[in-house]
């Protein structure tokens, strides 16, 4: 199939638009973020934005990480028979280091979100009164 | 007894031992937890021909679902299985129904119904799982313009068949693995007299999931990664042969060649197929095929049909951004009813992207020109939704 000239054109320009946009990847600065952190940055600690960002290399390699971001897992446990049944999948890529990697990534974003830093009382708080409490719990008015 | 047909009973006699070996594993003696995993996926999609009268006299247009559900369980670590029921264009299927016997990272015996391991693109074949509406032109199955004057392309996928695999992954270090697969499956199939797969019969009832032929075809997959925490390179290569008429008078044989590199968020791929397929001459081949006979007077019984995709994708916020080039070229005599000169081409130029609606639903759009050697021009617009559950 000889094609002529004129005809190649698209065939160039695609070729040069997929090595333009990849290639800028490399220069682009880190990804902020992979969508696998949990929604509280309070609990983006080097640590876990390094096993997120293993999780989404490791995951992204047979689905996308939307399956990830729907999975029910509860907790640890669930997060680590899931990601076990991922690890005996052929072709998954992940080691038994990289499963614990991942667990604590997954497992942080079932985990509830840390306690704000409290600073001591300057002063003892005041006690509410009675009768106020009682209103705001039935729901009248202050 | 000839050799070749004492392969496959020395492939399930080895397996038969290695399986036995792995039953007889002493037993743990806190029995293991047994657990179930439910997943699946839809995707709707709307095809629009807008350069066709009637998108329908050459696709399969308009609306169409695929849907997927999923169901394993886990016996420990050393055994699952896996069952999966697909709903598309040809009614509901059965995408899996296999056992994994692993007995360590690199070896791994799947029995069953599967998609054996070839190439890339299979392993993310779910609509779920990658960011188009149809599936790169070497793998397409029935989504593409003038599928049947194609007879569809190189390896549809998910192309599924019964046998046995034998599948591992060596890691050397923390950021290099090789990984590897080997199977016998029923192969492919066709009628007595065959110029091509009909891949009709590897799902209808008539014939439904049994071997045509009485022997397997053969494969192979082998593939090294190197994966850091920015950046990922596979190379790959996969080949199968066999034969696929009843007779065991025809053969062929595919291999293809994968790449993917992934920098940060932005994945290229790339994949190159190409399958060697003997047809029969039948008693009178100057009267069935179009083209004469060669130089030589004799007939060239087989064909060779390509194809390749290179495919780009990159996040921005929340949309995934696609393009992709892909192709397919046929070279080889044709049947005198066929629509296709013996060498023919088609190469296709799609732009899309997707939108996060829900973290795990997308929007996906798409744009594709299609430019054939044998027909004209076409374009062709898809509008879908995806999501796993």
């Amino acid at each position: 199939m000889s094609r002529p000239a004129s005809r190649r054109i698209p065939v160039v320009a695609a070729l040069a638009l997929f090595l333009l946009v990849f290639s800028s990847a490399c220069w682009l600065p880190p990804a902020p973020a992979t969508p696998l952190l949990p929604a509280d940055e309070r609990a983006h600690t080097p640590e876990l934005r390094e096993a997120c960002a293993v999780t989404a290399t490791k995951c992204s390699r047979c689905h996308s990480l939307d399956r990830v971001l729907i999975a029910g897992a509860a907790g640890p446990r669930d997060w680590a028979v899931d990601v076990a049944r991922m690890r005996r999948m052929a072709g998954s890529g992940i080691t038994e280091a990289d499963g614990a990697v991942i667990v604590r990534c997954l497992a942080a974003r079932a985990a509830p979100p840390p306690a704000p830093p409290t600073a001591p009382p300057l002063m003892p708080a005041p006690t509410p009164a009675p009768e106020r409490a009682t209103a705001q719990t039935e729901g009248g008015p202050p | 007894m000839t050799v070749s047909r004492t392969i496959p009973g020395l492939a399930v006699a080895v397996a038969t031992a290695a399986l036995a070996a792995l039953a007889a594993r002493p037993v743990a003696a806190e029995p293991e937890e047994l657990r179930r995993n439910f997943a699946g996926s839809v995707q709707l999609d709307y095809m629009s021909v807008p350069t066709e009268d009637v998108g329908r006299d050459t696709s399969l247009d308009g609306a169409t679902v695929e849907l997927s559900l999923k169901l394993t369980m886990d016996y420990g670590d050393h055994a699952s299985s896996s069952v999966k029921v697909c709903v598309a264009c040809h009614g509901l299927e059965v995408g899996m129904a296999f056992f994994d016997l692993r007995v360590a990272d690199e070896l791994n015996f799947r029995v069953g119904r599967f998609t054996p391991a070839f190439g890339e693109f299979p392993l993310r074949h779910d609509p779920a799982n990658h960011r188009t509406s149809d599936k790169p032109l070497p793998y397409d199955m029935g989504r593409m313009l003038r599928f049947a004057a194609w007879n569809m392309s190189v390896l549809p996928a998910p192309w599924v068949d019964n046998g046995l695999e034998v599948n591992g992954t060596h890691f050397f270090g923390e950021s290099v693995q090789v990984d590897y697969a080997a199977y016998a499956v029923g192969g492919p199939r066709a009628s007595v007299d065959a110029v091509d797969f009909d891949y009709r019969q590897s799902r209808t009832s008539e014939s439904y999931y049994i071997d045509n032929n009485s022997r397997p075809s053969f494969g192979a997959h082998l593939a090294w990664s190197v994966i850091t925490d920015d950046v990922m390179v596979m190379v790959g290569g996969s080949a199968m042969t066999g034969t696929y008429d009843p007779d065991n008078e025809l053969d062929f044989f595919l291999g293809g060649v994968q790449a993917v590199a992934r920098v940060r968020d932005v994945f290229l791929r790339a994949e190159y197929l190409a399958r060697r397929t003997e047809m029969s001459l039948g008693p009178a081949p100057a009267m069935r095929f179009r083209y004469g006979p060669a130089m030589d007077g004799a007939f060239d019984p087989y064909f060779l049909k390509e194809g390749f995709y290179a495919e780009l994708e990159a996040p921005a916020g929340k949309f995934d951004l696609v393009a992709r080039w892909d192709g397919l070229r046929r070279r080889g005599n044709v049947v005198r009813t066929s629509e296709l000169r013996s060498d023919t081409g088609l190469l296709r130029y799609t732009l899309g992207a997707t939108y996060q609606v829900r973290p795990a639903l997308r929007l996906k759009v798409s744009a594709e020109r299609y430019d054939f050697s044998d027909f004209e021009d076409e374009t062709v617009g898809h509008v879908g939704i995806a999501g796993p559950f």
